[in-house]
């Protein structure tokens, strides 16, 4: 039947049916357009027909819950995606266009340094800076005459610095996608999160620059963390007298924190997903976990606390209260 | 007959000197041998289906050219998953929902993201918004820093794209 339909629809048909669909959902309809679009439908079997597409693809929208659907449809890794996708079908469509140009701003997995979910990896760059890369983060390094970049594409990067051994004194530098953040000194970490950048100082100082507003700068010193958007910065935190993240040894350090902010940061060391029932979101974690087994954690939060894990899919897990 | 058979020999040919070579291209991007393979054999399966095995004439770019069409499709779809339980874990309701009822949504909405992927970005941010935030031609002008009739134009041409797209 739908079959039918399909084929037999002209073109021209289709793009009318479409132009009545943009035409109905304006902010003002008159009387007048909704007779003429009346008048349209009953004309031929096709205006019909191709209505009935119309409505059909407008009812897939209103069976979806919006809040979830919206969030979803529009992830910021999709935009980053699709560019390489076109890229990709025109390379296939274009059997001779081979030598695609892999943007390095494109894709984490074309960057140059990067770790699967769990992993963390540290590398020496040629300066002889050291940076370790937390779980399922992407690098790419840049060296040029004037400048050591970073470029952090997703996940969390610790960094100690080096004296240029070059004897250029060229900066050194990380850019997130929302700004740069410029090394006045040895030791931090930098993590890009949606929407936003974190910094955390662990020696001497950074220097915070926002993309779209690169007057606002901030120094950030020793013991200091905040975050950043592509226009400001956010308020200025003490840490604890620590010398390198927690993560950096391996551990999950949770002071003081909230069941469900623990169970996110537990879920990006791990495939899969970790809901947390409301009624328990709040319950304060307090502890070093080892991260090398973090089934081994979730196992010991059962013990310690009073809630039940549960696997309603595989690679989904739910933290109910007991 | 004839061309079959040549067809099967161009491919066996191709897969026994590309595959494993392919599979290692694959393994070192998802970091996951499992489904390493399971792209490995989709992309030979485009080759397949595509009927240009014997036009193909740097083999490797062919077939990472392919390759990297399926891990983007396949990490489109593992974002929307995972945009859409992260959303669920905020929304206390949500949680109510029956694993069926959330696959069910999952699916419509790659579904939905296959069809607009290709569209430019404006016009698909203009046509979620409108369908799925119910905002109107003004407003979404406002956001995207277009005029509404602008908006309209947009809209049309991604009704357009999914009437069209699912007829060939």
């Amino acid at each position: 039947m739908l079959n039918q339909d399909r084929i037999h629809i002209p073109p021209t048909v289709l793009a009318q049916a479409a132009e009545w669909f943009a035409v109905l959902g304006s902010d003002h309809v008159s009387s007048m357009q909704t007779q003429q679009w009346q008048s349209w439908l009953e004309e031929h079997p096709d205006n019909r027909a191709a209505w009935s597409r119309v409505e059909y693809f407008t009812g897939k929208f209103q069976d979806l819950p919006a809040h979830e659907a919206s969030a979803a449809l529009n992830a910021p890794d999709l935009e980053r995606r699709r560019t390489l996708k076109v890229l990709a079908l025109f390379g296939v469509v274009g059997l001779s266009g081979w030598k695609i140009k892999n943007g390095r701003y494109l894709e984490g997995w074309t960057a140059d340094y990067q770790t699967a979910l769990g992993e963390t990896k540290t590398i020496m760059l040629a300066d002889g800076s050291k940076v370790i890369l937390d779980t399922h983060s992407y690098l790419n390094v840049t060296f040029t005459a004037n400048l050591r970049q970073l470029q952090l594409i997703s996940g969390e990067i610790y960094i100690e610095t080096a004296p240029d051994n070059t004897g250029l004194h060229r900066p050194f530098v990380v850019d997130s996608q929302e700004g740069r953040v410029r090394a006045l000194g040895t030791r931090f970490s930098v993590s890009q999160q949606q929407g936003s950048s974190q910094v955390s100082v662990f020696a001497d100082a950074v220097e915070i620059i926002p993309v779209k507003q690169e007057t606002k700068k901030l120094i950030l010193r020793a013991g200091q963390s905040t975050y950043f958007t592509q226009e400001q910065i956010g308020g200025i935190r003490s840490m604890r007298n620590i010398e390198h993240p927690a993560w950096t040894q391996g551990i999950l350090l949770a002071d003081n924190l909230p069941l469900s902010e623990f169970l996110l940061q537990l879920n990006r060391y791990r495939y899969g997903y970790i809901t947390c029932d409301p009624k328990i979101a709040g319950l304060r974690i307090v502890g070093a976990f080892p991260l090398n087994d973090t089934d081994r954690i979730l196992a010991s939060l059962e013990e310690t606390f009073p809630v039940k894990i549960s696997y309603p899919l595989p690679l989904w897990i739910k933290v109910l209260p007991s | 007959m004839t061309t079959k058979s040549i067809d099967d020999n161009v491919l066996s040919q191709l897969y026994h000197e590309h595959h494993s070579w392919l599979l290692g291209w694959l393994d070192k991007r998802v970091q996951c041998r499992l489904l390493a393979e399971d792209h490995a054999q989709d992309t030979f399966m485009r080759v397949i289906t595509s009927k240009e095995v014997h036009n193909i004439r740097e083999p490797r770019a062919y077939l990472t050219t392919i390759a990297k069409g399926l891990l983007v499709n396949h990490w489109r779809r593992s974002a929307i998953e995972k945009a859409y339980l992260d959303k669920i874990a905020a929304y206390p309701e949500a949680l109510t929902r029956s694993p069926e009822e959330n696959a069910i949504i999952l699916a419509t909405l790659q579904e939905i993201d296959d069809l607009l992927n290709e569209l430019p970005i404006n016009v698909r941010k203009a046509f979620l918004m409108s369908q799925l935030d119910g905002l109107t031609y003004i407003e979404i002008g406002h956001k995207l820093g277009v005029s509404d009739r602008m908006v309209k134009k947009y809209m049309s041409r991604a009704m357009l794209h999914c009437l069209t797209a699912t007829l060939s």
